[in-house]
């Protein structure tokens, strides 16, 4: 797997918030407020009740006061405008009391079993005040504000598998099989944080100017998504599930197979590509990044769609293995990958079913048996890429990665200037393997005739590493193929891997360790569950303008 | 407590006592295997604490002497097996598909965590089986190919081990026919008393109710683990926090 790429990919069909949405919508989710005790100012505490197929839900919401200045993005932050849990069950009021002396906590905080996610959320400082004065006033926002930042909250971490108490992921999958899917349950809580912002900002406005305040349109509801910060928290995850993400990839890359494979480019579906690539150009359009790289990319993204666009006009291809090759041959890494998402869109009967694919258990294994001299041609075989590293350079090992006694929040330092190489996190795959490589060359070299068994009896501190090296070297995408610990190094594209398979749009870079984005901008309102879906709200756009908007 | 939050603190905990990353990452594995299947994991750590902080294991050099084909004595130096029972196993593993392997591994603590390296065993489609005395109970683990959970008992004996001695016996064999027989010819097993067996079900049994209910952990236990899972950590600074991005 091969860091740039995977820091090019975009949203596709088979991401976890699309598959979620079609679930919630083909079941016909129930989601209703049980309470929403908010006073003027849109404090207090709203419970929702989620009756979904399998189970019942529930939703609890802590909306407190926060200063301007103590609102951040940072995971190191104490204090939050939204707490939340989604929960198993139904909430009595003394479990509600229980869940209000911990949710606000959050990492603080005590939950149990019943639990499936805590997160919290802030206001978008921007937006948030803005929407309620112009409710208030009897006016719908400007759709030019929303497209600049398309939500009125921001989640900061969405926590589940077990953490603080709650349940732990083998129990959801198995009990709660409504969110049996990869992080199903973190990204319905997003949803919920969307829809309650969406209600406590209707409210305030209402409260505020009862005689003149409207609620928001629905068209321009569905066009405020829920933000999103992620910060190097994420990355571990990637180097510390290779089999999980390899699944994804092997999932994704299996869609595109299919279509490339069993798809014709018949006229509607030659059709129905240019429209989505037009979809695309204006969404991507729509983008307000201060980020000079990120910028300069959807520039790039821009001027190739037109041309490709354009070329599937001139040639209309008959195979979409056509416009693959060309996409290959002729633009970025972005692009290509923009491409193969769109074209993920428009075959769902190929690919819907490997929704159910995206699970993996995961367990690193032994095979003590190996000879050792076959174990040296595995690495030079699946490892190339680690031994091509030179780590004689003084870049190749300028940087680790450490835990912060601020919340154990990951972050980067680099060697000789920060504190704490000691105590670095065990992320440096590629310097494993060839720390590795070289002793079982110095083993052999004595006794070719050595086992893995016997090696690792002389050698135990390399049981770790060389079970990873014969479990992924069997996985069709293996391990992410990049140097950790290079002074270059771009985590911001493990984020990026991570976030298009949760379905987020409108990368917006802070810096190369963390990335703010949009997530379910376009998607269905909670008040559209039971009307007739169509799944087709990827890549957003503004919608139109009518003429009593600014009035 | 959940499972992966007991087992990320072990981890660090363990990290924090100087583990290589295989060592913590085994011992977590065996600890919440053995708490979240009702055997106590955590009450063997807290018997292990000194030991697991002197650094025995990581300088424990392992050399197997093998006497007979087949047939292996192993000194562990005194070795817990919460950080080592995996290692053993895989090495009695690694020629099991040749026919039956035994190793008789001496100078070893912590025994009964031997139970979850039997399970990676049977993962592999590999038969175990291992054995032990302490004082006049004689334990017995073993687990067929591809099962999920082994068969425990515990044999009360007439007479009383060498309670210097503390070893085990691992045996392994891909023939579970052949496993059965040398478990069935163990001498001990005949003039014994079935005084407990903890069934396959019994696991699978106790490991739900822990899925479903999470663990409870002493806060003593609790204490020492965070204690020395913060050592891990580092000291933040205005320098610092520009490392994660402000």
């Amino acid at each position: 797997m091969n860091l740039e790429r995977l820091g090019s990919l975009h949203p596709f069909r088979l991401s976890f918030m699309r598959i979620l949405m079609r679930r919630i919508m083909a079941e016909k989710w129930q989601i209703k407020a049980e309470m929403f005790d908010l006073d003027q100012e849109g404090l207090g505490t709203a419970v929702y009740t989620i009756d979904a197929r399998h189970g019942q839900y529930s939703f609890a919401v802590f909306a407190n006061y926060l200063s301007p200045e103590k609102r951040s993005d940072r995971v190191i932050a104490d204090q939050w405008d939204m707490t939340v849990t989604l929960c198993e069950g139904r909430v009595d009021d003394a479990r509600l009391e229980r869940l209000r002396s911990n949710v606000p906590l959050q990492e603080a905080g005590r939950l149990d079993s019943s639990c499936i996610i805590l997160s919290r959320a802030n206001k978008s400082s921007r937006n948030f005040d803005y929407v309620v004065d112009t409710l208030a006033s009897g006016q719908q926002p400007s759709l030019q504000n929303i497209a600049r930042v398309g939500y009125l909250y921001r989640t900061t971490a969405v926590y589940g598998s077990g953490k603080f108490g709650m349940a732990d992921w083998q129990k959801v999958h198995v009990v709660d099989k409504d969110f049996s899917r990869p992080f199903a349950a973190e990204m319905f809580t997003c949803y919920l944080i969307r829809h309650f912002s969406l209600e406590q900002a209707e409210h305030i406005a209402r409260q505020r100017c009862p005689s003149t305040a409207v609620e928001l349109r629905d068209d321009i509801k569905r066009y405020f998504g829920i933000g999103n910060a992620t910060g190097l928290g994420m990355a571990p995850f990637l180097i510390n599930h290779p089999q999980l993400v390899g699944r994804w990839i092997l999932v994704r890359e299996t869609a595109l197979a299919r279509v490339i494979k069993f798809a014709a480019c018949d006229e509607d579906s030659h059709a129905r590509m240019l429209g989505l690539i037009d979809r695309a150009a204006t969404h991507l359009a729509e983008i307000d990044t201060d980020n000079d790289i990120q910028s300069a990319a959807n520039r790039t993204l821009l001027v190739e769609l037109a041309e490709a666009r354009r070329w599937l006009q001139r040639i209309e291809p008959t195979t979409w293995r056509q416009l693959v090759s060309k996409a290959s041959a002729t633009w970025t890494t972005e692009t290509q990958e923009l491409l193969n998402s769109l074209l993920l869109e428009l075959h769902p009967q190929l690919i819907d079913d490997l929704e159910d694919e995206l699970c993996v258990e995961e367990s690193m294994h032994l095979v003590p048996g190996q000879p050792l001299t076959e174990f040296l041609q595995t690495i030079e075989a699946d490892y190339d890429w680690a031994l091509a590293i030179d780590f004689t350079k003084p870049h190749s090992r300028a940087v680790f990665w450490y835990r912060s006694l601020e919340k154990s929040e990951p972050r980067l330092g680099n060697h000789g200037v920060d504190p704490g190489a000691d105590k670095a996190m065990n992320l440096a795959v590629a310097w494993d393997v060839r720390q590795c490589y070289e002793q079982v060359c110095e083993c052999l070299a004595v006794n070719e005739r050595m086992s893995i068994a016997d090696f690792l009896l002389r050698h135990s501190n390399f049981r770790s590493i060389v079970r990873r090296i014969q479990t992924l070297a069997k996985d069709a995408y293996g391990d992410i193929q990049a140097n950790l610990l290079d002074r270059d190094v771009l985590p911001i594209h493990l984020l990026r891997c991570k976030l298009s398979f949760f379905g987020v749009s409108k990368f917006d870079p802070k810096s190369r360790m963390w990335v703010r984005n949009t997530m379910f901008q376009g998607a269905p309102l909670v008040s559209d569950i039971g009307t007739e879906y169509e799944d087709d709200w990827y890549f957003p756009v503004m919608p139109r303008e009518t003429a009593s908007e600014h009035d | 407590m959940s499972m992966n939050e007991l087992s990320s603190l072990l981890r660090r905990s363990f990290e924090g006592l100087g583990f290589s990353q295989a060592d913590y990452e085994d011992a977590a594995a065996a600890t919440v295997w053995l708490e979240s299947h009702g055997f106590e994991g955590l009450d063997t750590v807290h018997g292990a604490w000194s030991h697991l902080q002197s650094r025995t294991v990581e300088n424990t050099v392992i050399s197997p002497d093998c006497t007979i084909r087949g047939r292996y004595e192993i000194d562990c130096g005194g070795a817990s097996l919460l950080v080592r029972g995996r290692l053993m196993v895989e090495f009695v593993m690694a020629e099991a598909n040749s026919g039956l392997v035994q190793a008789e591994c001496h100078r070893v603590r912590d025994r009964l965590a031997i139970l979850p390296s039997l399970v990676v065993s049977a993962g592999y489609g590999i038969a175990a089986l291992a054995y032990w005395q302490n004082g006049s109970d004689f334990h017995v683990a073993g687990i067929e190919p591809g099962a999920a959970y082994p068969d425990y008992r515990v044999f009360t004996l007439p007479f009383d081990s060498d309670p210097s001695t503390r070893s085990i016996c691992i045996v392994c064999c891909s023939n579970t026919q052949m496993i059965d027989d040398f478990r069935d010819a163990l001498p001990q097993t005949k003039i014994a008393i079935n005084a407990l067996h903890i069934s396959p079900r019994e696991m699978a049994n106790c490991r739900e109710a822990t899925l479903m209910n999470g663990l409870r952990v002493e806060p003593d236990y609790l204490g020492t683990l965070i204690v020395s899972a913060e050592r891990v950590l580092v000291e933040s600074t205005e320098q610092s926090r520009r490392g994660a991005g402000e």
